[in-house]
């Protein structure tokens, strides 16, 4: 058995008076890919950002390598939960690129800055990701002259630059065209062959399939299914086939 | 108004250019930063202070954003003028302090302008989309560094023409000295005119003042193509 990554248990979250998460439970083992599916509003994101301190939980736990960000609800001091979710990474479906500033330097300026490391070296190590994703001519280019793949293509290799030991992509290919969704899956595919610990939330049917490891499926705002993917798509229970069929 | 008497007037008041340039930039000097700091604050509302302890953050809060709140609120809701000649007159008649014209002036002025600028920057502030802090966050950026590094630079190309339009109206506002009778530009030009018996001065005040926002204007211009993005 591998090493636990995460490990959520009884994660609850409302916006006001509305529900958007009901006791949530999972776990995730090293170098797995978990895709998270399921129709809108049913908390995938919301799930998502909880993980990596964008949301807070209203209650249940959340451990990250071990070590916990937060115990029925209440969370560790501030400097204590940025330091546990360093370890991961995260990649947005509206890109986020930092604007005022080139591709090299978007992935450059959280290492430098953030971890204090040396530039010649980041620049170095900036090359070898940015040609890992396709896009060494581009590292002088502004985030607005890039197309929405490239962009994309730009945060995953951003979120490299910090070493993670976790990705999370929450809808990642939600605002791209069919072209460009295929040229930032095929990344994430490598990523996930290289044994990459990922959690995608994302509505590719045929990229869940084929790449994830496990698919949560979640629905009414908790986890309905939690489950490889040949048992979640050849015997669908009734909502998941309701889904399914509904998308495709 | 041969090009003579021009050049003579000219002259003659370009003694007073000093004044108008030292308290323009004395004002940009002090009223930015803390406009800025001031903009910061009222921008983060309710998550300026963040001890552990929730009542404690909520009262403190609350305190601090109501008291910039009220600065900004007396700073932009009474006459620049008035403010002037309570720091020189009302102080030395209530034996708070006795300041000298200039100093006077300075001081109001960049308190005042700060309230402005804190105006302008927290504007800025807001444009700046949700999305830029989260990735800033989960890169790990602290709040200070993400403001520094993520944050101003964005917001600073927004603020941009509205900052160019305040420094164009502090140019002509430097004139409203002249109440405390220190001699610059609109002071040496009211006493050419009552010496001369001619307007001619005035004119000539007015060409200093179109030259100053002229500068100001392709100063900005070039600031705004430097951080264009």
């Amino acid at each position: 058995m591998n090493k636990t990554m995460i490990q959520v248990a009884g994660l609850c979250k409302h916006f006001g008076d509305v529900e958007v998460l009901r006791n949530v439970s999972f776990t995730v083992s090293k170098g797995e890919t978990i895709a998270v599916i399921g129709p809108s509003g049913s908390g995938k994101s919301t799930m998502l950002r909880c993980l990596i301190n964008l949301e807070k939980s209203d209650n249940g736990t959340i451990d990250i390598e071990g070590k916990t960000l937060c115990k029925d609800g209440i969370y560790q001091s501030k400097k204590a939960c940025r330091s546990i979710c360093a370890k991961m990474g995260m990649v947005f479906q509206n890109f986020n690129l930092f604007p005022h500033i080139s591709v090299i330097n978007n992935l450059i300026y959280a290492p430098h800055f953030v971890k204090r490391q040396d530039k010649k070296e980041l620049i170095v190590k900036a090359h070898e990701i940015l040609a890992k994703v396709g896009l060494s001519d581009k590292e002088n280019a502004m985030p607005n002259e890039l197309s929405g793949g490239q962009k994309q293509r730009v945060a995953i290799a951003r979120a490299l630059m910090m070493n993670p030991d976790m990705l999370l992509f929450d809808e990642p290919t939600s605002s791209l065209d069919p072209q460009l969704t295929g040229e930032v899956l095929a990344v994430m595919k490598e990523l996930a062959m290289e044994k990459m610990t990922m959690i995608i939330v994302t509505h590719e049917m045929a990229f869940a399939r084929e790449v994830a490891d496990r698919i949560l499926f979640m629905g009414e705002n908790s986890i309905l299914a939690d489950d490889v993917p040949e048992k979640i798509f050849q015997n669908p229970n009734e909502k998941i086939a309701g889904f399914i069929n509904s998308i495709i | 108004m041969n090009l003579f008497t021009f050049l003579d007037l000219a002259r003659q008041l370009s003694y007073g250019v000093q004044y108008t340039l030292e308290l323009f930039f004395i004002t940009l000097i002090f009223g930015l930063p803390l406009g800025l700091i001031l903009g910061l604050i009222r921008n983060a509302g309710k998550n300026l202070v963040n001890t552990h302890i929730k009542i404690l953050d909520d009262v403190l809060n609350t305190v601090i954003s109501a008291v910039v709140g009220f600065y900004v609120w007396i700073m932009r809701g009474t006459p620049l003028l008035l403010q002037m000649v309570f720091v020189y007159f009302g102080l030395a008649v209530m034996q708070v302090a006795a300041l000298d014209p200039f100093p006077a002036a300075c001081v109001t002025f960049a308190l005042n302008y700060a309230a402005y600028f804190c105006e302008i920057f927290r504007g800025g502030l807001l444009s700046v989309e949700k999305g830029q802090h989260e990735a800033a966050s989960v890169l790990g950026f602290t709040p200070f560094k993400k403001t520094i590094h993520i944050i101003i630079p964005q917001m600073f190309r927004v603020c941009l023409p509205t900052l160019a339009n305040e420094c164009i109206t502090l140019v002509k506002d430097t004139s409203l000295i002249y109440a405390l009778s220190i001699t610059e530009i609109l002071t040496l030009a009211t006493d050419a005119v009552r010496r001369t018996t001619s307007p001619a001065a005035y004119v000539v005040a007015a060409v200093f003042y179109l030259i100053f926002t002229f500068l100001i204007t392709q100063f900005f211009k070039y600031l705004e193509k430097k951080f264009s993005f």
